[in-house]
């Protein structure tokens, strides 16, 4: 059994010309809440992308549970992923999208069935089973899009901006997800740069800028370390000190 | 401001087609192919007259008709779905201000005239031209007019139903604009058939658009329903509202669209044809994704209705030039020329609405290549049903045709190699086309060349009759052979091709 969940080592990415990530390296262990703070176009997304597979990193490894995902698949029946605005399939109705979503994660038909029923329930989605994704407004789509990446209780869930248009319950049952991942041995990685939710539920958290990694360390650390300060002003010193840095050379 | 708003809207279509210089260039080489595609089916319809010695003056006189009943169709289907194109920005925006709705209609009139004409008007001379040179001018004199005016009532009648729902429920104006279409097609039967005896004379929109080259009271009752059309649009501008309209079209014609059909409600029973179940094994599940996603979003309906009209109206062209003596061979040679059409169309749509959704099947547990390969079964079931289906409509409409292998395996082969070339071209685009980029044009251009080259010999086994007749002993084991092993070729090809397909 690995230590890490999550290892990513010396991650680059560049589209063209611009830069995506540079040098990003950082773990995730079991019972860690991990935020990735930044500002927008700051890469986050990119990374989020890259660990999971979507991408091809130009330079760097990322591991799951010890195995390199470059050359394996089996990772992804430990992965629960769930991207910044999510593309799904508007045709199939709530119902059918999560049996789909469970059946990708290679679950067996009874297994479909009950978490299926069980996250419709938690989630509040019985009442729009039978509507199409079409149909849904932006918070119940979103509601449909975290009950997919939640299926099958992966042990490693990694969220792109995952509180986007949730209303106050359904970020309550989010968090209440997130918590029962990593009172299992599981560990969560969620991007956001909501920086209140990410102070009450992560107990770690990495800050990158233009791509690059400016700091990765337990959450009380970070905060002790700059004198009790909130995050939200932790946050937006680092990145101005970035500012004035690159302006200055 | 009506200018300004067209500007601005050409300005849109312009900037989408890229920054690269090849990109700016796309729509220009999009318009000289189509003109190039137009003249070189002139030209091989000039030779064919000359072979069978058919007076292409009859054909030009026969495509009159024809053209006025397609424009007008087309017209009045876009009412049906809104009538009125206007694009994402133009709704959250102009919608939103002081701009009069009848200010931003007669922009939208605008941009469709100069739009149907820049397609329509150069295509027809060449045709005209080509066909009947040195004679050309009196049926130019003849043709282009009669181009203009059903160009005109088109978008007059599409913006009228478009506007119609201000004050009518949909379901109403579906039942007028359906019963227009039926209005405008049904003569057809009549002047190429003999069908329904009196429906040509009928006061008919389009009996009476093509009254307009006929002189005294049939030009007047023409030039009468135009001039009604323009009131009633005109009455009609003045007092809708922004919130009575549902625009369509509005990502095509201007930028990368992220989806030109809406999902569509379709009966339960419907829908639940293919129901998706805990129990399906990935390939079957992945199978019926693609069969409710056809079904549901309207590419099945829309590509139906673009194979019958083509089918339909083409299969007018061997009467026109009499060639009457092997009609079911050219019944089902228009059917195996429009059956790729079929894949081509879904591919199109996959490109443009369900590209973006593969990173569910990229992050699960099973290969790509399942979703692949349920995705070609899904385009050669599609493609093979719509021309059988097809194939029996001939049969039972042009009495007892006798259909030999020879059928079967040409539409077999038709629908195989199309699926095959459509999945080839959709998989290897990168990005998301504009609609009148090269790209699009290849989408289309592709399956029906590359299926039509592939299917070459069954084709011309088909359509020579003494083979039909009396087949040599060894031809129908080459043939099948032939298509069998074909058909592996490109299978292998197109699926190791789509190996590496992500999201645009």
């Amino acid at each position: 059994m690995a230590t890490y969940l999550v290892e990513v080592n010396d991650l680059w990415k560049s589209f063209g010309k611009i830069r995506a990530v540079r040098g990003i390296s950082f773990r995730l262990e079991p019972g860690q809440i991990h935020g990735l703070l930044g500002p927008n176009g700051s890469g986050k997304t990119t990374t989020l992308r890259c660990i999971v597979g979507l991408l091809r990193p130009d330079r760097g490894t990322v591991k799951i549970a010890g195995e390199e995902i470059s050359k394996t698949d089996s990772y992804k029946r430990t992965v629960g992923y769930l991207p910044e605005n999510p593309s799904l399939p508007e045709y199939l109705t709530v119902e059918e999208f999560l049996i789909f979503s469970a059946k990708l994660k290679g679950l067996d038909a009874e297994r479909v069935r009950r978490d299926v029923s069980h996250l419709m329930d938690a989630f509040g989605l019985v009442d729009v089973s039978d509507r199409l994704i079409y149909e849904l407004s932006k918070g119940v789509r979103q509601r449909v899009a975290v009950s997919a990446s939640l299926v099958g209780e992966p042990p490693i869930l990694i969220m792109d901006e995952p509180f986007n248009g949730l209303d106050p319950e359904a970020q309550k049952t989010t968090k209440d997800f997130i918590n029962i991942t990593v009172e299992r041995g599981g560990a969560v990685l969620i991007s956001t740069h909501l920086l209140d939710s990410a102070e009450k539920i992560c107990n770690y958290a990495s800050v990158i800028a233009e791509g690059t990694l400016l700091q990765s360390s337990p959450l009380y650390e970070l905060k002790r370390y700059n004198g009790g300060k909130s995050l939200e002003e932790i946050f937006i010193e680092m990145v101005s000190r970035r500012r004035i840095r690159k302006i200055d050379s | 401001m009506i200018v300004e708003i067209f500007r601005v809207k050409v300005k849109h279509y312009v900037g989408a087609s890229g920054k690269t210089f090849f990109g700016k260039l796309s729509p220009v080489l999009f318009y000289f192919l189509w003109l190039f595609v137009v003249g070189f089916v002139s030209i091989a319809l000039r030779f064919y007259g000359i072979a069978v010695g058919a007076l292409l003056d009859d054909f030009v006189t026969a495509l009159r008709p024809l053209t006025v009943s397609s424009i007008l169709a087309v017209g009045i289907f876009l009412g049906m779905k809104g009538g009125i194109t206007a694009i994402n920005y133009e709704v959250e925006y102009i919608f939103t201000s002081t701009v009069k709705p009848r200010t931003f209609l007669l922009s939208d009139f605008l941009f469709q005239f100069i739009f149907l004409n820049l397609f329509a008007m150069p295509a027809s001379a060449v045709m005209v031209t080509l066909l009947t040179y040195p004679r050309h001018v009196a049926n130019l004199v003849q043709m282009l007019p009669l181009l203009e005016a059903s160009i005109v009532s088109a978008i007059l009648l599409g913006h009228i139903l478009g506007m119609a729902r201000n004050w009518l429920d949909r379901k109403y104006v579906m039942a007028v604009g359906w019963a227009l279409i039926a209005s405008v097609l049904l003569p057809l039967l009549d002047m190429f058939l003999g069908w329904f005896p009196g429906l040509k004379q009928a006061s008919l929109p389009a009996n009476l658009v093509l009254g307009l080259l006929g002189g005294g009271w049939n030009s007047a009752a023409g030039a009468v329903f135009i001039a009604f059309l323009a009131t009633a649009y005109a009455l009609m501008a003045g007092k809708i509202r922004y919130m009575g309209l549902a625009p369509v079209l509005t990502h095509v014609l201007t930028e990368p669209p992220k989806k030109i059909f809406n999902v569509i409600k379709t009966p339960k029973s419907l829908s639940r044809l293919f129901g998706i179940g805990a129990d399906d094994g990935p390939l079957v599940l992945t199978l019926k994704i693609h069969m409710t996603r056809f079904v549901r979003d309207g590419s099945l309906w829309i590509t139906a209705f673009v194979l019958l009209l083509l089918v339909y109206v083409n299969s007018f062209l061997p009467q026109a030039l009499a060639v009457t003596a092997t009609i079911e061979a050219s019944y089902i040679t228009i059917i195996t020329l429009y059956t790729p059409l079929i894949p081509a169309l879904l591919s199109i749509n996959w490109v443009l609405s369900e590209r973006n959704n593969i990173w569910l099947y990229q992050l699960s547990v099973h290969k790509i290549k399942t979703y692949v390969i349920s995705l070609l079964t899904a385009y050669v079931i599609v493609s093979l049903v719509f021309s059988a289906g097809l194939l029996t409509a001939v049969h039972l409409f042009s009495g007892p045709v006798p259909i030999v292998y020879l059928d079967f395996l040409l539409l077999t082969s038709s629908s195989v190699f199309g699926s095959f070339f459509a999945l080839l071209m959709s998989t290897s685009v990168k990005k998301m086309p504009s609609p009148f980029s090269m790209t699009s044009v290849f989408l289309v251009v592709v399956p029906l060349l590359g299926s039509q080259i592939l299917s070459l010999p069954v084709l011309v086994a088909r359509l020579f009759e003494p083979v039909v007749k009396n087949p040599p002993t060894m031809l129908p084991p080459f043939l099948m052979a032939y298509v069998l092993c074909l058909s592996m070729a490109v299978y292998y090809v197109s699926i190791r091709n789509s190996r590496n397909v992500s999201p645009h």
